[in-house]
């Protein structure tokens, strides 16, 4: 706990100034849609350089954790998200807005996420001592058994309607396959385009498949989606509660969420797909998922800031990022003369438990912003949807061209909107195309990787890997078992 | 053609400046209205093909205030991320852009000229009209410090041999690549995304070596997680003196500087030389600029400027060298 030490540091005057005026400055790129956690760093790094390696900490952890919480509001109220990390709240967080919940949406999802962020920075203050060794452990069967588990997640996603739901998984694999491939790095169906060489890049897949399809519905459906339902007065105490009501659930994500974080080259955005995959299988009634379930949200609000804590790991034990936004944070923290890596252990302990207390008191003083914000914001489900749809396309392809400032997003954007729109309506699953194109290249490199490495012996003698393929096929087997169960039982529920 | 009609512009604009300044009397005396001095005149686009925080990104952070503060008008130079496809689709658009020095770029002289000879590109490095070099980064081969593999002549008697690499096209690949075909060692690559996840990789021990550029890896030699095997330059490097060239490996001496990392400033190609002699100047001051070096020396970065001419006369020698061991990237690419 020697973070203790340093809240006290971070209390002086001109900490706390720094401190809001980073919260501010991190959730207004939060909302725009696109923009994330390693802009914001960028940004701000710049602003630094006059600092001392103090000040400069805490303004970057400040604005860095502030970013998650814009982008979940933005997709609860509008089913855009900030970042690809924030797409999975959009599964249950728009549907839960279309019944006049946004605002226990939005409570829930900023409560799940200041205390998901809380937890994963208490583990990571306890793990300090064995980051080494637990960074080491996973390597690429590993790897492939996490992502082999989170496709499991479509067979429960889109129970009911299986076939459908398998053939929107082998379109978005199919879609995870476009890009450079892992075996060569040669081209593969790019179709003579530089633009796909790195793959269709999630942010605006997502912002086409959700937020735009979703205008396209409220032009052609002519619904104004809040209007005809009042927003309880009690919204904002009902989501908080629902974090306590699902508190098992609740921690089961955090702790997901850490463990996808240590891993560096698994991305951030499988932590949310994979806790909310967990969430729906663990469900009494899994068949409330994508229709407005607050558990979905929660699941994955607490996994995605969790998460931040265990990718502060290799980045503190080896200097290596954990994500693109610790990429970037580590090249903020070489501008000053610290070097991220065994230092920061030993002879930087200090300045190590000051960046984890600036983290902790960032969230505290963000959630409360945002929550202050976010709540504010739910009129926006009482304007009528052709009036919505507009500002819906607009926000949205801003958001993705603002990402790289390349007309092509904008381009794969509408073209998915327009396959969301016809998914949408002949009932396919978004979210498992979705799950499938997050994993699918994760799944294909790293089955080289283990091969090149370990042959096929890799995926079945190393514990860990072993007991992933033991979840995925639980996972499979469960619902079955369930069933039949409960048919024994005589209660005979379909599930 | 375009020359002319540029001129005629810039004739009819400062005829029509100077009309202005006739009219209203109060206008700002400083302004050059003469056509070849009067360059910039709007800000300066300064492209970067990769994320933010990365050292090229860094780099052209750290450099634009300083060129924006020795160019003859105050206009500012804006620093735009372009990044994806190793830099190529950055590399492609300044190519594209229209050669009136209000588009620059920072170039991968190493990463580039791979990708130029592996994959079909529009920009071509010979043809960029080339304004500095900022620094160079040298290639280095490392293995883990937990490594049985002391030398590169270890590696020799393994009969398989794993090497870390992002992607077969990568200039550190090929370095690896042609430096195992001169010593015979069969190995098989190990691919990832990213320089860390290729580290990573060497470190858990699931890689036995990797080869990359020493700005890259000196933070994981220095903390004592990777250990150097070869340096390639001319003369060892005076920190590491334990650590062979490739000539002293016995090694063609040829392939002591040819797989080097340069970072280049560029423009498209055919800009005008009135306009390369300007931003050339500006860069050259902000190179000397002591409060640049400041900047430099928080970020341990370090300068190794060559002028305009000199870098294109550079990189012609590289692009030279690389054709020379195109022979080793197609036998690459044709393995699967």
């Amino acid at each position: 706990m020697g973070f203790l030490g340093q809240i006290d540091t971070l209390l002086q005057w001109d900490y706390v100034v720094i401190m809001i005026g980073a919260v501010l400055f991190g959730l207004i790129i939060g909302i725009l849609p696109g923009l994330g956690g390693s802009v914001t760093l960028a940004l701000l790094i710049p602003i630094t350089f006059s600092m001392s390696p103090e000040a400069a900490i805490v303004l970057l952890m400040s604005a860095y954790s502030a970013v998650n919480y814009g982008g979940s509001i933005t997709s609860i109220l509008v089913n855009t998200p900030g970042d690809a990390a924030n797409a999975a709240t959009t599964f249950d967080g728009y549907p839960l807005a279309k019944q006049g919940k946004a605002k226990m949406a939005i409570s829930a999802s900023i409560f799940a996420s200041v205390l998901g962020g809380f937890i994963g920075l208490f583990l990571l203050d306890l793990l300090i001592p064995v980051a080494r060794t637990l960074v080491l452990a996973f390597s690429y069967p590993e790897f492939f058994m996490l992502g082999l588990f989170g496709l499991t997640v479509i067979a429960v996603v889109t129970q009911g309607n299986t076939f459908r739901g398998l053939i929107s998984g082998m379109f978005g694999l199919m879609l995870a396959y476009v890009g450079t491939d892992p075996l060569l790095g040669l081209d593969r169906f790019t179709f003579g385009s530089d633009y796909l060489w790195d793959g269709l890049s999630l942010v605006p897949v997502i912002i086409g498949l959700f937020a735009i399809t979703e205008a396209f519905s409220l032009f052609t459906q002519q619904e104004a989606y809040g209007s005809d339902i009042k927003v309880g007065k009690k919204g904002a105490i009902e989501g908080i509660a629902a974090v306590f009501k699902n508190f098992w659930l609740f921690l089961r994500s955090c702790f997901i969420g850490i463990f996808i974080g240590i891993i560096p080259g698994v991305g951030g955005s499988v932590a949310s797909f994979l806790s909310y995959g967990m969430a729906v299988q663990t469900s009494k009634n899994p068949e409330k998922f994508g229709k407005g379930a607050i558990e979905g949200v929660i699941a994955v609000e607490s996994a995605n800031d969790a998460k931040e804590g265990g990718s502060l790991l290799p980045t503190l034990a080896f200097g290596i990022p954990g994500s693109s936004a610790m990429a970037v944070l580590i090249g903020g923290l070489l501008m000053h003369g610290l070097a991220p890596g065994p230092e920061m252990l030993t002879t930087d302990i200090e300045l190590t438990y000051l960046l984890i207390a600036a983290a902790i008191m960032g969230k505290i003083f963000a959630g409360v912003l945002s929550f202050v914000i976010g709540t504010r914001m739910v009129f926006i489900t009482n304007i009528k949807g052709t009036l919505m749809a507009p500002g819906i396309i607009a926000i949205a392809l801003v958001g993705c061209y603002a990402t790289s400032g390349n007309i092509a997003d904008v381009i794969v954007a509408l073209v998915f909107g327009l396959i969301g729109f016809y998914f949408k309506k002949y009932g396919y699953s978004r979210i498992a195309m979705i799950i499938a194109m997050v994993l699918g290249g994760l799944i294909e490199s790293s089955y080289y990787q283990s091969m090149a490495t370990f042959g096929y012996s890799g995926f079945f003698t190393r514990p860990i890997a072993l007991v992933l393929l033991g979840m995925t096929l639980l996972s499979i087997v469960w619902p079955y078992v369930r069933s039949q169960m409960k048919k024994s039982r005589g209660k005979g529920i379909s599930a | 053609m375009r020359k002319t009609k540029l001129q005629l512009f810039l004739l009819a604009s400062s005829l029509l400046l100077v009309f202005v300044m006739a009219g209203c009397g109060a206008s700002p005396a400083s302004k050059d209205a003469s056509a070849s001095s009067n360059f910039p005149t709007k800000n300066i686009e300064f492209v970067v093909g990769y994320a933010p925080g990365g050292g090229y990104s860094d780099w052209a952070q750290a450099i634009a205030p300083f060129i924006k503060k020795h160019l003859p008008n105050q206009v500012n130079v804006i620093v735009r991320h372009m990044e994806g496809a190793g830099s190529a689709i950055a590399a492609n658009y300044v190519q594209k852009a229209k050669p009136d020095g209000y588009t620059i770029g920072i170039y991968n002289l190493g990463g580039l000229a791979g990708t130029q000879l592996a994959r079909e590109v529009q920009f071509d490095l010979s043809t960029v009209t080339w304004l500095a070099r900022l620094s160079l980064d040298p290639a280095i081969a490392t293995v883990s410090s937990k490594s049985p593999y002391q030398t590169m002549e270890d590696l020799a008697s393994k009969d398989h041999v794993i090497m870390s690499t992002k992607g077969l096209a990568a200039n550190a690949t090929l370095t690896g690549a042609a430096t195992f075909a001169e010593m015979g060692v069969k190995w098989t690559p190990l691919n990832h995304d990213g320089t860390s996840e290729s580290l990573l990789a060497v470190i858990r021990g699931d890689a036995d070596i990797t080869w990359g550029s020493i700005d890259s890896q000196k933070q994981y030699i220095d903390s004592g997680d990777m250990r150097m095997l070869m340096y390639y330059n001319s003369e060892r490097h005076p920190d590491y003196p334990d650590v062979p060239i490739p000539s002293e490996a016995g090694l063609p001496e040829e392939m002591n500087e040819a797989f080097n990392t340069h970072r280049l400033i560029g423009a498209p190609p055919e800009l005008p030389d009135d306009i390369r002699a300007i931003l050339e100047e500006a860069i050259k001051k902000a190179i000397d600029d002591p409060e640049f070096h400041e900047v430099l020396e928080k970020m341990e970065f370090t300068t190794s400027y060559l002028n305009s001419a000199d870098t294109t006369e550079m990189v012609e020698t590289a692009l030279q060298g690389y054709q020379n061991y195109k022979d080793v990237v197609t036998e690459l690419l044709a393995k699967e």
